[in-house]
């Protein structure tokens, strides 16, 4: 009870700061949203409670955040459509193969179950996303991810500066916040490589997990980045100062992660970005500058880089083995019962991990090995219409909203790729990205009306966060 | 003047981030070069010298068994020498202490590579009570008191081993009654060993006591109970094989494990006996020692313990 006491409070004490914020910009009304915006990294900062169930801060702004949409629903000041944005649909049916799957096919219902809850709960937290956060709202939210990436870059720096002085480089207030003790270990010791270098972890028990995130704002970042650069004007010098500096920390800190597969989303969300800004505005000179940037920062970071990426690194090689070992151990669950895997969350006990884990360092081949071909097929089904409409959106959009736009597509397309070769797709942050991505970009939605597909949302009537490619945008 | 103020502070943003760039920038270049944090344990290949004036204690000196890699890393950096006198000899003079940080450690264990293995080592708590918590890289934990003043032996295990040959080990000192702080501890040159399936986690080496014959391991007296916890990997019948001798007598050792209990009737010369079979194996051994003479001083002396498949039925 104190734990969740705690928690209480500090989330109180977040949401100060968070209203204030909003306060400046004038965008109080997006207030639920920015919770769970700045919530989501925050994920060691959560407890047991007395039902088993872990109780985080970002769950917390969760339960708020339907609070909210509960009062606004009965007070009248949303309300809503019969249409829904087809990626929704499709994980709708996700989640139902996954609870016939829980009742009928696996025999690990505990982690079933836990499994079962950080999709639905992301889902929730992504539909009340897109009921507050609209189009006209694209600058705040993209400000908004990069605050929220501020505490965390702290935390980061603090971890480290804490262990070099002897402290224990656990973070303030965890040891209130009781455990499960399997979980608690990977919280609290932090993560190193063979040689001994301390990876940078955060506010995250898994350096790679950190790694995707902070990858993500910084994509978002670099999308604002160059809208205050060359865009907007005159150039606000302040913002554009601060926008440049934090994503020099993002950048820092995604090679201070040694995380190859978060090296991998940045680097290809990088590319998806420079494609979708488009050649008009890719002058000599900017391709000149970029690539100086960018060879520069490669240059610098390149001891660390190839150190981590060399083959012959022991770490490495041992690293690609139990990667390899986890996919065949998939790929043979799946040729195995393609039809309904081995069930949710069992794929762990087949692979003999500990309890708690059941992954195969790939959110796809986890996915087909446990739900089989119908539950893969799902979530790509998934992930493809969401990308194509955010695609589509971005290169449709007028050039200011296209900058960030593209930002936030090059984040979604780089983070589902890089799951490919790593597993984050139920992390909170994955599930903001997806609401932000949905309430921003026109994507198409089915209207209940008749069960009727839409081509396009163009106003009225227009799926929950599907906003009009002129920033016209009708949610709930 | 005034007019400036306002200005400065719109900077504040900036200047602020500016200072979490350069803060980032220098912890990446310390986790790189805090490789050198790591203070790398001069292992003692041969801890079995004589050192003059103290007397010989009564647990033998081991050969060799400090062989396990051993990296030190913060928190356990301040090297004591041993408060121990008796045990220099088994143990070294060079002891750690764990103060109010988390200790971190890399271990690589001795022996044959295998999925699990068991840290041994004393600790002794000078000024007061706690507990000694124990975290691995493999998420595995455990947690056992160290009373004030005596010495303890302390064995965890078994633990899962790190695919990638060394594991990570984080451990604490905390209240005994609370997750807060404890005392200081002093915890003495640690052992780890790859634990076979179905071996059994004992004392660590290196305090493994001298019994007939030459052979090491460890006493049970008469009436008592040990429970030891073993290593998974037996599957389906299985027997429990030890090395055994009754020390002032007959004994009748009786093995438990699970539900099933299997006696045998052990002499006072050495020799290998088996127990068994049972139907399941379990995570949990227990071996008593009962005589009907009920001599104060009869004890069974084991070693070699192990839990192994049963043959087949003929």
């Amino acid at each position: 009870m104190k734990a969740i006491l705690l928690l209480c409070v500090a989330l109180a004490l977040i949401a100060v700061v968070v209203l204030v914020g909003l306060r400046l910009v004038k965008a109080t009304r997006i207030w639920p949203a920015a919770l769970l915006i700045v919530t989501a990294p925050l994920e060691v900062y959560r407890s047991s409670s007395a039902a088993g169930l872990n109780v985080s801060l970002f769950r917390l702004a969760l339960v708020l955040g339907v609070g909210a949409l509960a009062v606004d629903l009965a007070r009248g000041r949303k309300r809503f459509t019969r249409v829904l944005a087809i990626p929704f649909v499709i994980y709708g049916a996700f989640v139902t193969w996954q609870l016939i799957s829980l009742v009928f096919v696996t025999p690990a219902h505990s982690l079933a179950y836990r499994f079962l809850g950080q999709y639905a709960g992301g889902l929730v937290a992504a539909f009340i996303i897109t009921c507050y956060v609209q189009r006209k709202d694209l600058r705040v939210v993209a400000g908004l991810c990069g605050a929220a990436a501020v505490l965390p870059l702290f935390a980061a720096a603090f971890r480290v500066f804490s262990v070099r002085h002897g402290g224990s480089g656990d973070l303030p207030g965890l040891s209130d916040l009781p455990l499960d003790p399997t979980i608690q270990a990977a919280r609290k010791s932090g993560s190193y490589l063979l040689d001994g270098t301390q990876r940078l972890n955060a506010t995250f028990s898994d350096p790679n997990h950190f790694g995707f995130y902070i990858a993500t704002v910084f994509l978002v970042l670099t999308g604002a980045i160059y809208w205050i650069l060359f865009i907007e004007k005159p150039t606000p010098r302040r913002v554009a100062a601060s926008y440049v500096l934090l994503a020099t920390s993002t950048v820092v800190a995604v090679i201070g992660t040694y995380s190859r597969s978060s090296w991998l989303m940045a680097g290809f969300g990088v590319i998806v970005l420079g494609a979708l800004l488009g050649r008009s505005i890719w002058t000599r000179q900017r391709m000149i500058a970029a690539g100086t940037i960018g060879l520069l920062v490669l240059g610098l970071a390149s001891p660390l880089i190839l150190s981590r990426l060399s083959l012959s690194n022991r770490g490495n090689v041992e690293s690609d083995q139990v990667h390899e070992r986890t996919m065949s151990v998939a790929l043979k669950l799946v040729a195995h019962d393609p039809v309904f895997g081995v069930g949710l969350g069992d794929y762990g006990r087949h692979a003999r991990q500990p309890s708690l884990v059941s992954s195969a360092h790939s959110t796809f081949l986890t996915v087909a090995s446990e739900l089989g071909i119908l539950g893969v097929a799902l979530l790509l089904g998934a992930i493809t219409m969401t990308s194509i409409g955010a695609v589509r959106s971005a290169r449709r959009a007028p050039p200011g909203d296209r900058a960030i736009l593209s930002g936030f597509t090059a984040a979604y397309v780089g983070l589902a790729l890089a799951n490919i070769f790593y597993e984050v797709w139920m992390d909170d942050f994955q599930w903001i990205l997806f609401g932000l991505v949905l309430a921003l970009t026109t994507q198409d939605y089915v209207s209940f009306r008749g069960v009727s597909l839409h081509k396009r949302a163009t106003g009225r009537g227009a799926a929950p966060g599907a906003a009009t490619d002129q920033g016209e945008v009708v949610v709930c | 003047m005034l007019r400036l103020r306002p200005r400065l502070a719109a900077w504040a943003p900036p200047i602020a981030l500016g200072a979490l760039t350069v803060a980032l920038i220098a912890a990446v270049i310390v986790t790189r070069h805090g490789r050198g944090l790591l203070v790398r344990a001069p292992v003692p290949q041969v801890i079995a010298r004589k050192v003059s004036g103290v007397p010989t204690p009564r647990v033998p000196s081991q050969k060799a068994s400090f062989d396990a890699e051993v990296i030190y890393g913060a928190g356990l950096t301040n090297v004591a020498p041993s408060p121990v006198a008796a045990l220099k000899t088994q143990l070294g003079d060079e002891w750690r202490e764990l103060g109010r940080a988390v200790g971190r450690l890399l271990v690589r264990p001795s022996g044959t590579r295998s999925q699990y293995f068991e840290i041994g080592m004393v600790a002794v708590a000078p000024q007061g009570s706690a507990r000694l918590e124990i975290l691995t890289s493999t998420n595995q934990k455990g947690i056992t008191p160290v009373n004030a003043g005596a010495s303890q032996v302390i064995s965890f295990g078994p633990f899962l081993a790190s695919k990638h040959g060394r594991t990570g080990i984080a451990l604490k000192s905390v209240q005994p009654h609370d997750a807060k702080v404890g005392a200081r501890l002093l915890l003495s040159p640690l052992q780890a060993e790859y634990l076979a399936p179905g071996e059994p986690v004992m004392r660590m080496p290196a305090l493994a006591e001298l019994g007939p014959n030459g052979l090491r391991g460890m006493n049970i007296p008469n009436g008592v109970t040990a429970r030891l916890q073993i290593a998974p990997g037996i599957s389906g019948r299985c027997m429990v094989t030890l090395k055994a001798a009754g020390i002032g007598g007959t004994l009748r050792v009786t093995a438990a494990v699970g539900n099933e209990t299997h006696s045998v009737l052990v002499g006072s010369r050495p020799a290998v006996i088996h127990i068994g079979p049972f139907l399941h194996p379990s995570s949990v051994l227990s071996l008593s020692a009962s005589s009907r003479g009920a001599y104060a001083s009869t004890r069974l002396f084991l070693s070699n313990v192990r839990l192994v498949a049963a043959p087949p039925r003929a």
